[in-house]
């Protein structure tokens, strides 16, 4: 018999927890620990189990002393709240503290009432002064990356705010002079230089940091910065900036055309500039010429040549004897390691004289026949 | 007389501009030249009024307009310079072809040596008179088309073009000069006036219409054409310019092509390796179209004075006493 009581209890009650008929009323966190001195708004839900549509109540039954409370919905204080069946309506608390407010655990205590003796209640306890300090962290997985001054140094940055209030975060960086850096939020965002950040969120920021093109090849550090009022998190990331060779080819008066006789040797110099940031070693040149044509460079190899120096070649170009006068397009080529550069030279080639010589030469021979029938066969 | 003595005795320049002035009088005043005027005047404003008709329709900017002119034709009247090819060696034979024997036929020749004259300038006179009556002729005509295309054109020509067109016009002389001593020699030779200038006509049409026919079969028959060996179609072709630069005209027609067509890089034929690398169309300096066009001028000069070699060797033999 107890037995059979038991069971018919323990029947009704799983009954009851399934079948659960009446009001809910709720909210997070029902217990919580908040700074000294600041209004603090919870979010409270109602909500119905099988109960018909109807008005409830609501009412803050018991207030720490001093405190003020207020209950809102939508923005105005409320005395009441319609719930539909199995639906659920929220509403918030707003708690004020009075000043100079002593830290302790304060009490206060909401009740709900609906019609047919509908009933709910939600105990809320705050406790004051054991709060989290704001706190921002920044954090990135590769903090070196290493290239040469074109290359993009991108670093995927995971900015966290670990501490129990929204902040609005400033980002700065210190990077060396003439540096660009630039934030933005992750996959393709747009640049950012303050972004809100909620409670306990994190966000990945891309950093995007541009070195300056003629810049020396050593490390560089760059120290990025997450401000919220007084805190801050400081990640330093470093550039390790290799050094690159680049090349240009041009003549001493930058004039890319000139003239050349057919057959003969002709000097043209030119000036090769290494205007990268590492010095470029065994700088070779070649050119592509048309057919028939010589191109001889002295030298043909130059050891090296440092940054922002230069060096003049001179290539020595014989055009084929048979070639038709007239202008020639003739590349220059200048390449080291990794490195090369071409320059487009116009050639005019103008053919010997010689034979202009030679008809000077026949019409003398004319002449002379003349001459020769004058004297020869003159006479009156 | 002395036959042992081989020397001249005496200038052969005496007496010859008063030879030179009267012939170039007679000349300017004759009804040929009236002729020959009325035919230059038609040809030089037909020939600009369609160049410049073409050129206005087709051609929007050229630093060669004036050169373009010269060139350019439409259908039905040809170009300027075809034209002058043309009209020149007739000028020239009719202006030389009587130079002599008409002097035999009114028996005028004794007279004329019995003046304190040399035969030779009486020759150099006749000839140099005809010749500057032609310049004259070409320049009116030169001066004539560069302000016809001034009027039509509106542009005013460049210093490198006036350049090219002078030479053009000192080809053309020389060119005209040749005509003039084979006219002389026909002269000579022959002493009917209509002898004369139909054989003086008959060279002219033998080096227009048959000797590119001669010398395509002559090239042919020196360097055969192998379909195996394509190095014999270059042999080939080389032969034939060869063979077709004997007669003046080839050597005019590729001299003024050098000269007005800046463009123009070589005369015969060009090997696709050569051009390797060419930045074609780009007009050449003057030195180097001058220089292409060189030897042909420089033939056409020589030509000349070999032709009144030719005539001075024959006249100097004549009899004149007849």
């Amino acid at each position: 018999m107890p037995r059979l009581v038991a069971l018919l209890l323990l029947v009704t009650g799983l009954g009851l927890a399934q079948g659960f008929r009446g009001l809910a009323l709720y909210t997070p966190y029902p217990s919580q620990s908040v700074r000294v001195g600041e209004t603090i708004s919870l979010p409270i839900s109602i909500k119905s189990f099988g109960l018909p549509p109807q008005s409830v109540q609501v009412r803050v039954v018991e207030v720490a002393p001093g405190w003020k409370a207020s209950l809102l919905g939508g923005g105005r204080v409320v005395g009441a709240v319609y719930v539909l069946p199995d639906a659920e309506q929220s509403l918030s608390l707003r708690l004020e503290p009075p000043q100079r407010v002593q830290p302790g655990t304060y009490r206060f205590r909401l009740e709900a009432l609906g019609s047919g003796g509908a009933r709910a209640e939600l105990p809320i306890a705050l406790t004051l002064g054991q709060v989290l300090p704001k706190r921002l962290s920044l954090e990135t997985e590769l903090p070196v990356l290493k290239g040469t001054p074109t290359a993009s140094f991108r670093y995927r940055v995971t900015l966290r705010n670990e501490s129990d209030q929204d902040l609005l975060v400033n980002l700065e960086a210190d990077a060396p002079q003439n540096f660009r850096v630039s934030f933005s939020t992750a996959f393709g965002g747009q640049e950012v230089n303050s972004l809100p950040l909620k409670a306990g969120e994190s966000r990945d920021l891309d950093v995007q940091v541009t070195p300056p093109r003629q810049v020396e090849a050593k490390p560089y550090a760059v120290t990025l910065r997450a401000l919220a009022g007084d805190t801050r998190a400081e990640l330093v990331v470093n550039l390790d900036i290799t050094g690159q060779v680049e090349l240009s080819l041009t003549t001493p008066e930058e004039r890319l055309s000139g003239r050349a006789y057919a057959g003969r040797e002709n000097p043209i110099k030119l000036v090769v500039k290494n205007t990268g940031s590492a010095p470029a070693e065994n700088v070779e040149l070649s050119a592509s010429e048309p057919s028939g044509w010589e191109v001889k460079f002295e030298p043909d190899k130059i050891e090296r040549i440092a940054p922002g120096a230069e060096s003049e070649v001179t290539a020595r170009v014989k055009p084929s004897p048979r070639a038709v006068a007239g202008d020639y397009m003739l590349t220059f080529r200048a390449s080291a390691d990794g490195a090369s550069t071409s320059a487009d030279y116009r050639v005019t080639v103008q053919t010997s004289t010689l034979w202009g010589l030679v008809g000077v030469a026949l019409i003398a021979v004319a002449v002379g026949a003349v001459g020769f029938a004058v004297s020869r066969f003159g006479r009156r | 007389m002395r036959l042992s003595s081989r020397a001249r005795e005496g200038s052969p320049w005496t007496g010859l501009w008063a030879v030179f002035f009267k012939e170039m009088a007679d000349h300017l005043s004759s009804t040929r030249m009236r002729i020959l005027e009325v035919l230059i005047l038609l040809s030089a404003v037909g020939a600009v009024y369609s160049g410049a008709q073409v050129l206005r329709q087709t051609v929007g900017e050229d630093p060669f307009l004036l050169l373009r002119v010269f060139t350019a034709a439409q259908d039905p009247l040809p170009s300027f310079v075809a034209f002058l090819s043309f009209f020149l060696p007739l000028a020239a034979i009719a202006l030389g072809f009587d130079a002599i024997n008409s002097e035999y036929n009114r028996n005028t020749l004794s007279r004329v040596l019995a003046q304190p004259i040399y035969r030779d300038a009486l020759l150099w006179g006749k000839f140099l008179a005809a010749l500057a009556t032609l310049a004259v002729i070409l320049l009116a005509l030169f001066l004539l088309v560069v302000g016809l295309s001034l009027i039509f054109l509106g542009v005013p020509p460049g210093g490198e073009e006036v350049a090219r067109a002078l030479l053009f016009l000192l080809a053309t002389l020389a060119y005209a000069g040749v005509w003039l001593g084979i006219a002389l020699v026909a002269s000579v030779l022959f002493r009917s006036a209509a002898t004369s200038a139909l054989a003086a006509i008959a060279v002219w049409l033998f080096f227009a219409l048959f000797w590119g026919i001669i010398a395509q079969l002559l090239a042919q028959a020196v360097a055969p054409y192998d379909p195996f060996n394509p190095e014999s179609e270059l042999r080939q072709a080389e032969a034939l310019l060869a063979f077709s630069r004997v007669s003046p005209n080839t050597l005019y027609a590729e001299a003024i092509q050098a000269l007005l067509n800046p463009g123009v890089r070589s005369l015969g034929p060009v090997l696709i390796t050569q051009l390797q690398g060419a930045l074609l169309g780009s007009p050449l300096p003057l030195g180097q179209s001058l220089l292409l066009a060189w030897p042909q001028l420089t033939g056409l000069i020589a030509l000349t004075l070999l032709l009144f070699a030719l005539t001075y060797v024959l006249f100097q033999r004549r009899e004149v006493r007849a």
